[in-house]
């Protein structure tokens, strides 16, 4: 059962078995709903079980971190980094409590939703999900490019959204080690230089003036302030039950 | 009805959520003055109210406070932002993205009222990292240029490291003590030290990771490059930055001020932290060829010298240092702004009064150099001594202030050479400014440095500085000065003349090494490009 939930959520970076089946139609947008769905059973399963990890599988996943780190770096793609971002905190998965890991695995998943659907709005206004060469989207279409700043502070893991709270209130409920801050700063930081890639190289910079920029409407616009929305109370909640005692 | 002050921090959320459905600018300015004077008049009266009734005011089940600190710190980052948003309001009048520059200016402000008035290391935690994105958005403002975003990374990079390593010793704080309020915190902090405690490794570390994240936020060397290299943010965002921003360090260290008892050597490290930037940017302010960038590294060198007035013990007159400093250098940023539009018109330097006083023309070489060092290393001991007489009820209680001292009077002198030319270093004029510049400096610092010491501390005061325990001798101490002195300013002749044969020898390479090593600015930024190329 251990080794199980191990991989479920993502001790092991099973995406590139899918990358590797995958690498003719380059179909790469129906794979993350696949991978949050694990992830949650995963985290059921732990839930069930009462699971907790040894240090072993811990350091594991932290490799497992590295690896989609590298790959998050190489890649240019919103999907991929939608899916990038669930494997990169794995070792956070296994590492705090089960009440906090889902709490923050939900909030992520939240994010990573909110990251998807913004490629979507690439893929269908400029052809891909790729972002590289799609700069100055704060001048250009500015509802867009606020949308995806915040989703990008989100998992950059700055407060009030929940996943930096989360994070933070499983390390002051819980007994820490040695090895908790080692992964605390691992993960701290590849999200935090991921995020912060993509929202230079896309969010910034200078219009490309070969393309015809669109902003997000409607319907399609309330999803997204609906997403924000939610991170921002839940994150805020999560700040006063901590400063409640609870 | 007093803890109507404790709203303070929420006012500029209002303003930038108001603002974001308004699209007229003069709405937008309007709105951000008006609310800004709001602030202030509250401000007052909250420190009215503290003063006169000897009382903090609590709110939010305690999670805020207004004390002394607040008192005299929300005023000055009250009225600093009234300037900052009138002087906006013109400046920014033409630039893409007005609205949003004034919402995360208002964002900002924010998170620096709710520093100040936090009373809870939670809350603490949020407003500094807050303060960080704010700051990186502000930085970054110019987004369609490269060169800017690039130099926006550099920031957001060494201000996460800062973030990770305060969030580490929010952490063990609460592990080590049981409790978020910093009030309580204090107090326990206090009775520990009074019952003799001396701290273990965990309040070492503790004291160590806020040390560190604090001078990180306040651009201390090795973690200051993220500051000369912002000047080409707004002119408004360099004077807030090097006005306010960058004293944040300061200020989270006087909150935690009594934690700091426990841990005798964090403060002298602290001391060799400071000592090392103050001397070494003021150095490289001088060989820097880029003005924007030489003024940049000046502010480094006064966070140097706030975090040395933190290492020995003087957490009031850092306090005071960091408003004079803001002023000070706000005046400049914002000065330089007008200075830019002037020139844009007329290609001659502006005739100022700074100018009319000191600019005379004579480029040769001094033969008197030798007799002027003689002048400014006495004459300025025998200023100190006269003034810490009249002013002191205990002469030399305190002597390290001396060196302190020194420093600052080295840089107003760097100033004075980088703003109206060392070849005139022989002119009577130049001398008496310098001389009048001293004493004015050693009178204020002597006179509200203590006023303001019994005001935040009290009786307290005095266990600052037992603990850093920097107790040198009045001989050693006046040697020190004086060696920096010399030393000072015979670097700062060499450094002007560096490029100007004296009698028909050039310079040797040793010298041009050195020089090339400043004017490389120790090669940090060629560091930090590589480090954060995949940005």
């Amino acid at each position: 059962m251990e080794l199980l939930i191990f991989i479920l959520v993502g001790g092991i970076p099973y995406y590139f078995l899918f990358e590797i089946l995958d690498k003719k139609n380059k179909n790469l947008s129906k794979y993350f709903p696949l991978f949050s769905n694990l992830l949650i059973i995963g985290l059921l399963l732990r839930f069930i079980y009462q699971v907790d990890f040894s240090y072993a599988f811990i350091i594991i996943s932290l490799i497992s971190t590295l690896i989609t780190a590298y790959k998050a770096i190489k890649t240019s793609n919103l999907y991929k980094l939608a899916y990038y971002f669930l494997f990169l905190n794995s070792s956070i998965f296994l590492l705090i409590d089960i009440k906090y890991s889902i709490y923050y695995a939900v909030a992520l998943i939240i994010t990573c939703v909110g990251l998807y659907f913004v490629g979507n709005y690439y893929k269908n206004n400029y052809g891909s999900a790729n972002f590289s060469g799609i700069s100055g989207l704060a001048l250009e279409s500015p509802i867009i490019g606020f949308v995806l700043r915040i989703y990008l502070i989100s998992l950059a893991l700055y407060p009030p959204f929940p996943n930096a709270v989360f994070l933070f209130n499983s390390f002051i409920k819980n007994e820490t080690s040695y090895i908790w801050y080692i992964v605390f700063g691992i993960v701290f930081f590849t999200n935090f230089l991921i995020a912060m890639r993509v929202l230079t190289n896309t969010v910034f910079g200078k219009p490309n003036k070969y393309i015809f920029y669109k902003d997000i409407l409607g319907s399609e616009k309330f999803i997204h302030f609906f997403i924000i929305f939610l991170l921002t109370i839940w994150g805020i909640n999560g700040i006063m039950e901590v400063l409640n005692g609870k | 009805m007093e803890k109507t002050v404790l709203l303070i921090p929420f006012i500029p959320v209002i303003i930038a959520f108001l603002i974001s459905f308004i699209n007229s600018k003069e709405a937008i300015s309007k709105i951000s003055m008006y609310f800004s004077f709001l602030i202030a008049v509250l401000g007052i009266a909250g420190a009215y109210y503290v003063i006169a009734n000897q009382k903090n005011i609590y709110g939010f089940g305690d999670l805020l406070i207004f004390n002394e600190m607040a008192s005299i710190l929300v005023v000055y980052v009250a009225i600093l932002g009234i300037v900052i948003r009138k002087y906006s309001a013109k400046y920014m009048w033409d630039e893409k993205g007005f609205k949003r520059f004034y919402i995360l200016l208002n964002f900002i402000f924010a998170a620096i009222y709710l520093l100040i008035m936090s009373n809870n290391i939670i809350v603490l935690a949020i407003a500094w990292q807050i303060m960080s994105l704010t700051l990186y958005f502000l930085v970054s403002f110019k987004i369609e240029d490269k060169q800017t975003v690039k130099f926006g990374s550099w920031t957001i990079l060494i201000h996460k490291l800062a973030d990770f390593l305060f969030i580490i010793g929010i952490i063990l704080v609460y592990k080590t003590f049981g409790i978020f309020n910093l009030t309580e915190l204090s107090k326990l902090w206090l009775e520990r030290y009074e019952y003799g405690f001396s701290g273990n490794i965990e309040i070492y570390l503790i004291g160590f990771l806020f040390l560190f994240a604090a001078l990180m936020k306040s651009a201390n060397i090795p973690f200051h490059i993220w500051l000369p290299y912002t000047s080409s943010a707004p002119t408004p965002v360099s004077a807030l930055m090097h006005a306010g921003v960058v004293n944040v360090g300061g200020i989270v260290l006087n909150k935690l001020a009594f934690l700091l008892l426990l841990t005798p050597t964090v403060l002298n490290v602290a001391f060799i932290f400071g000592l090392i930037t103050a001397i070494f940017a003021s150095i490289i302010m001088l060989a820097v060829p880029d003005i924007k960038r030489s003024l940049g590294y000046s502010t480094v060198g006064q966070m140097g010298y706030m975090i040395m007035e933190i290492g020995i013990g003087a957490f009031s007159l850092a306090i005071y240092h960091l408003m004079v400093h803001g002023i000070f250098k706000a005046s400049l940023f914002l000065e330089s702004g007008s200075l830019i539009h002037y020139a844009r018109h007329d290609p001659n330097i502006p005739k100022k009064l700074s100018y009319e006083v000191f600019w005379e023309e004579k480029v040769n070489y001094s033969k008197n150099f030798y007799w002027i060092i003689a002048l400014f290393t006495i004459l300025p001991v025998l200023i100190f001594a006269g003034i810490k007489f009249i002013i002191s009820e205990e002469f030399f209680y305190f002597n390290t202030a001396i060196v302190i001292l020194a420093f600052a009077w080295l840089t107003s002198t760097q100033l004075f050479l980088s703003f109206f030319k060392v070849s005139k270093s022989d002119s009577l004029k130049v001398i008496f400014g310098l001389l009048s510049s001293f004493i004015l400096v050693v009178f204020t610092y002597e006179f509200f440095g203590s006023l303001i010491e019994k005001f935040l501390y009290g009786e307290n005061a005095k266990l600052f500085y037992k603990v850093a325990s920097l107790d040198i001798s009045i001989i050693i101490s006046l040697g020190i000065m004086f060696l920096i002195l010399i030393i000072g300013w015979l670097f700062i002749y060499k450094t002007h003349f560096i490029d100007i044969e004296i009698n028909g020898e050039k310079p040797n390479k040793i010298k041009w090494v050195f020089y090339k090593i400043l004017a490389k600015e120790s090669f940090f930024p060629k560091l930090m490009f590589k480090i954060s190329k995949f940005f």
